[in-house]
């Protein structure tokens, strides 16, 4: 390109063209000087970054943005050198630990919220759910009346007659929706589980007839709770309010059903749920807490009565399941935990043997994935709290899965003895019967506290309905 | 090691580039360039560097021996089956032997078991560029290279060793031994470098996420019509960007150090019939096997049916490059289909209208991308059913919609930078300012500017995007 306009000029021979040609000569000049002067600020300030850059004082050793420690320098050794995994390493800890790395971050997500219209994100393949059933108040009254004959769903039969299938029974967080910086977990609703849960806690109502009360609590995720009001019923996410009612239609009036759904609205501005986690917050459970006590004719005990911890920097599995989304990440959530003044053990009782666990353990101990374990030690099989400060024999047991964690603290302020069990592991240190365990333990009060995806979940409500026995 | 990562781009490069301005002679600088080279691929591979070696040097030997012969005589042949013995050997073996185990199995019902072998990367571009140079030795194209490391410096070179262009011998043998970059030279190699470097980083990254999660696997025949269908939009923007991206990188990087690598890619998807489109795609690809399996088949010289079976051997090779799957191959015979067709008649109808024309090779294109993308034939049937809601899918939900809206503008953009559009915007700005002292102000501050952001939004891409795979390495 250069050369041709140089000929342009040495073959131009009159005036006008000469003047265009030395006006192109000088913007050759001009672009010569442009050029010159991009490659010396570039050079200058790619040089300073890299300068930058390199050396480890200048890089941060944690993330405060992420709450984690950040990749340290590789260790050396021949093997991991062979396989090209002390390079790698290497330039993994070189990223990882990249100068302003937080600033850098902050600058991508503003980058990427241009990408579209971004408020809102939808994350994993949604399942269809059943259509709920109406309850019309013949259905309830037949059902009531005669729960032992409940007719059979037509779809159940087959998961019905082989419930002892070894399914693990794992909890398992399906599809999700992020508005802003909260995540939510679909639901999608099952009739022919939903049904089985429904007789399970029948089933247990009848065979502690007489022994103990049984009380049901469902507990909805957030997705209907604390899910902006704009985004409620446009999503693929079945009614839970609508599933709630359905499923206690189903149980017999020997069951207390604990309705805390319209609790959990009348609260949906507070903290009761977690936003980069599945799980509610002990908020959350201190008011299906108090519905539950309510209901139990008992006097719930106030919020200020217990020691408070504050766990900051949790990013749960909403976190983790959206691939570390930025809008999750860059603001986590914390856990507040409630303490009984009167105990802080729980002993427990697992495959390995017993062991005593902190009811509210040190958060600040925990990584940022795993705060949701501060409470009585995580998913123990079983577990048993005592209040020495009350006198008489009260007794509960409380069948549950991980939401039930945040929850239990609570009871041991109305029950001398907390006995929990989680019925996904229960197998692996009880064989008896819960009609056996309710009656060597006096226990007065049996309560089923169960998240609702538990409910829809074949494997859980499979176990659930282990436990109880045929 | 790849370019799009935050040690090659804060840590390699500039120091490479440093060292190399401190060198003063084309022969120190080759030094330079070649212990930078065989570090950048030690760090991926520490062994299969020595493969690397291995095959650059035999070459080299053949290569001075089929010199020494009469050319085209008995002995020069055998230097040349000596070549391919080596270099189609390696190949065969480190790429495509366990899938012809696996064949072999399949067909005679004996399970002969399954080679672990892991892919030297870079493998077929650098096989590639040793088999064009012996090649060119023997035909006198070009005298052999006396310095091994020379040669080994072609085949090495970490700009273009590993994911292409596949750069021919001749077009850079000059500027290996004698070279010099002029300030437009490299402030021309960091421009290009820094838009290879953002169109990389930050748009192939985000369209392969989309693809990701419109097309993904567990659940293919429940996916909504409408994500299938931008699903596959958006993997043919990610191939096209991310692979483009690497040549525009290499050739960047080229031209700050003096060296002129040919254009790889022509916007391809402005192409008005799949011959054009292939002589936009991958040009160095396209090319290679034109210039040593078409033509020494005959190319079109030895009448009409031999014409269609060369290039039907062209074509199934050219997918079989693409992987060790019989996917690519139907990929690659699925362009012959249209190229056979386009020979016969098809292309006299396609001049006739550019509209049309254009919306034929962009269904055709679209298309092949599926074949490419999933290497199972059930799959394959799946997606294609499911984009016609023929799964029991619905057409759209509110979460495919969601998904789409949250990603509609730069889903738009690319689309927009896959044709010149931008380009010519930009020369627009380049030539009306000699004349315009306010397009003067906006290129010159243009000029400087635009390659520290492009640099700067890459590298928080880079850092914030643990979502980083490049796509060409499997090849």
């Amino acid at each position: 390109m250069v050369t041709k306009e140089i000929d342009v000029i040495d073959k131009s021979e009159d005036d006008a063209n000469l003047e265009s040609n030395m006006k192109l000569l000088r913007n050759l000049r001009l672009q010569h000087i442009i050029d010159i002067n991009m490659v010396r600020v570039f050079v200058i300030i790619w040089l300073a970054a890299t300068i930058l850059a390199i050396p480890p004082i200048f890089r941060p050793k944690r993330s405060e943005v992420e709450k984690r420690d950040l990749k340290t320098f590789p260790k050396f050794s021949f093997s991991s050198l062979a396989k090209g995994d002390y390079f790698d390493e290497i330039s993994l800890w070189f990223s990882d630990t990249f100068p302003l790395r937080d600033g850098l971050v902050a600058l991508n997500t503003k980058m990427t919220n241009t990408f579209g219209i971004n408020t809102v994100q939808v994350h994993g393949q949604i399942e269809q759910g059943d259509v709920i059933p109406d309850i019309t108040s013949s259905q309830e009254v037949s059902v009531e009346s005669e729960p032992e004959t409940q007719p059979k769903p037509e779809s159940e039969p087959e998961t019905e007659s082989e419930p002892e299938i070894e399914e693990p029974a794992v909890e398992q967080l399906g599809a999700m929706l992020i508005v802003d910086n909260a995540a939510y977990e679909y639901y999608n609703f099952n009739k022919a589980t939903a049904d089985k849960y429904a007789s399970a806690v029948n089933r247990a109502a009848k065979k502690l007839k007489g022994k103990a009360q049984v009380y049901d609590v469902v507990i909805p995720t957030s997705m209907a709770i604390t899910l902006p009001e704009n985004f409620k019923g446009n999503t693929n996410s079945s009614d839970q309010q609508k599933a709630i009612d359905y499923m206690y239609s189903r149980m017999s009036k020997n069951v207390t059903k604990v309705n805390i759904y319209s609790t959990l609205i009348e609260h949906k501005d507070e903290y009761i749920y977690f936003r980069t986690d599945h799980h509610w917050t002990a908020r959350g459970a201190y008011y299906a807490y108090r519905d539950l006590m309510t209901a139990a004719k008992k006097t719930p005990a106030k919020l200020s009565a217990f020691k408070k911890y504050k766990y900051k920097g949790f990013l749960g599995s909403f976190y983790a399941q959206s691939g570390q989304k930025a809008s999750l990440g860059d603001t986590p959530d914390y856990v507040m935990a409630y303490e009984p003044t009167q105990t802080n053990e729980i002993y427990t009782r697992t495959k390995n043997g017993d062991h005593s666990y902190c009811i509210v353990s040190d958060g600040n101990a925990m990584s940022e994935a795993n705060k949701y374990l501060v409470f009585v030690g995580g998913d123990q099989p079983y577990g048993v709290m005592t209040n020495p400060t009350i006198t008489d024999d009260s007794a509960c047991l409380v069948i549950k899965e991980s939401f039930g964690n945040a929850m239990v603290p609570f009871l041991t302020q109305n029950y001398r003895y907390v006995h929990v069990m989680d019925y996904r592991y229960v197998k692996d240190v009880y064989s008896g019967t819960l009609e056996e365990f309710v009656i060597k333990n006096n226990i007065q009060d049996v309560m089923f506290v169960n998240n609702i995806s538990a409910t829809r979940n074949a494997a859980l409500v499979n176990a659930i309905s282990t436990l109880v026995g045929k | 090691m790849v370019f799009s990562s935050l040690f090659f781009l804060y840590l390699f490069l500039p120091l490479n580039l440093v060292v190399y301005y401190f060198a003063k002679t084309t022969k120190a600088r080759n030094i330079v360039m070649l212990i930078f080279s065989l570090v950048f691929y030690a760090w991926g591979e520490p062994v299969y560097v020595l493969l690397l070696l291995f095959m650059a040097l035999s070459d080299w030997l053949i290569s001075l021996f089929i010199e020494k012969q009469q050319p085209h005589s008995k002995m020069a042949k055998l230097g040349l089956v000596m070549m391919g013995v080596v270099n189609l050997g390696l190949l065969g073996f480190f790429k495509y032997a366990s899938f012809v185990l696996e064949n072999i199995g399949l067909v005679t019902g004996h399970n002969l078991g399954t080679l672990n072998i892991i892919l030297p990367i870079g493998i077929s571009f650098y096989t590639f560029q040793l088999i064009s140079y012996v090649v060119d030795v023997y035909r006198g194209d070009v005298p052999a290279q006396k310095n091994f490391a020379t040669l080994l410096l072609y085949v090495s070179l970490f700009h273009q060793c590993i994911a292409g262009p596949i750069v021919r011998y001749s077009d850079i043998c000059a500027e290996l031994e004698n070279r010099r970059a002029t300030a437009q030279d490299v402030a021309d190699g960091i421009w290009r470098f820094c838009f290879g470097l953002a169109k990389k980083a930050i748009l192939a990254n985000a369209m392969g996420s989309i693809a990701d999660e419109f097309l993904k696997g567990e659940n293919l025949g429940s996916n909504t019509a409408l994500a299938l269908w931008v699903g596959v939009l958006a993997y043919s923007l990610q191939i096209y960007l991310d692979f483009s991206a690497y040549s525009d990188m290499a050739i960047g990087m080229g031209r700050m150090i003096g060296i002129h690598y040919r254009e790889n890619f022509d916007y391809p998807y402005i192409s008005r019939s799949v011959t054009e489109f292939w002589r936009r795609w991958h040009i160095s690809l396209g090319s290679f096997f034109r210039d040593y399996v078409y033509i020494p088949l005959g190319g079109n010289r030895k009448g009409r049916v031999r014409t269609y079976i060369n290039l039907f051997i062209v074509w199934a090779l050219t997918g079989l490059w693409h992987g060790a799957s019989w996917n690519f191959v139907l990929w690659g015979l699925y362009f012959f289909v249209f190229i056979f067709f386009e020979k016969l008649f098809l292309s006299k109808l396609l001049s006739k209208d550019r509209i049309v024309s254009h919306i034929y090779l962009v269904i055709i294109v679209y298309f092949g991308w599926i074949l490419f993308r999933f290497e199972n034939m059930g799959d394959i049937v799946t997606v294609l059913r499911g984009m016609f809601a023929l799964n029991g899918n619905t057409f759209t939900n509110f979460e495919t919609t969601t998904f789409l809206k949250s990603n509609l503008f730069i889903l738009l953009f690319c689309i927009v930078v896959s044709t010149p559009i931008v380009r010519k915007i930009g020369n627009l700005v380049r030539y009306t300012y000699m004349n315009n002292p306010i397009a003067r102000v906006i290129y010159s501050a243009g000029r400087v500017v635009i390659p520290l952001i492009l640099l700067l939004l890459s590298t928080a891409a880079l850092v914030g995007d643990s979502y980083n795979p490049f796509l060409y390495f499997q090849f």
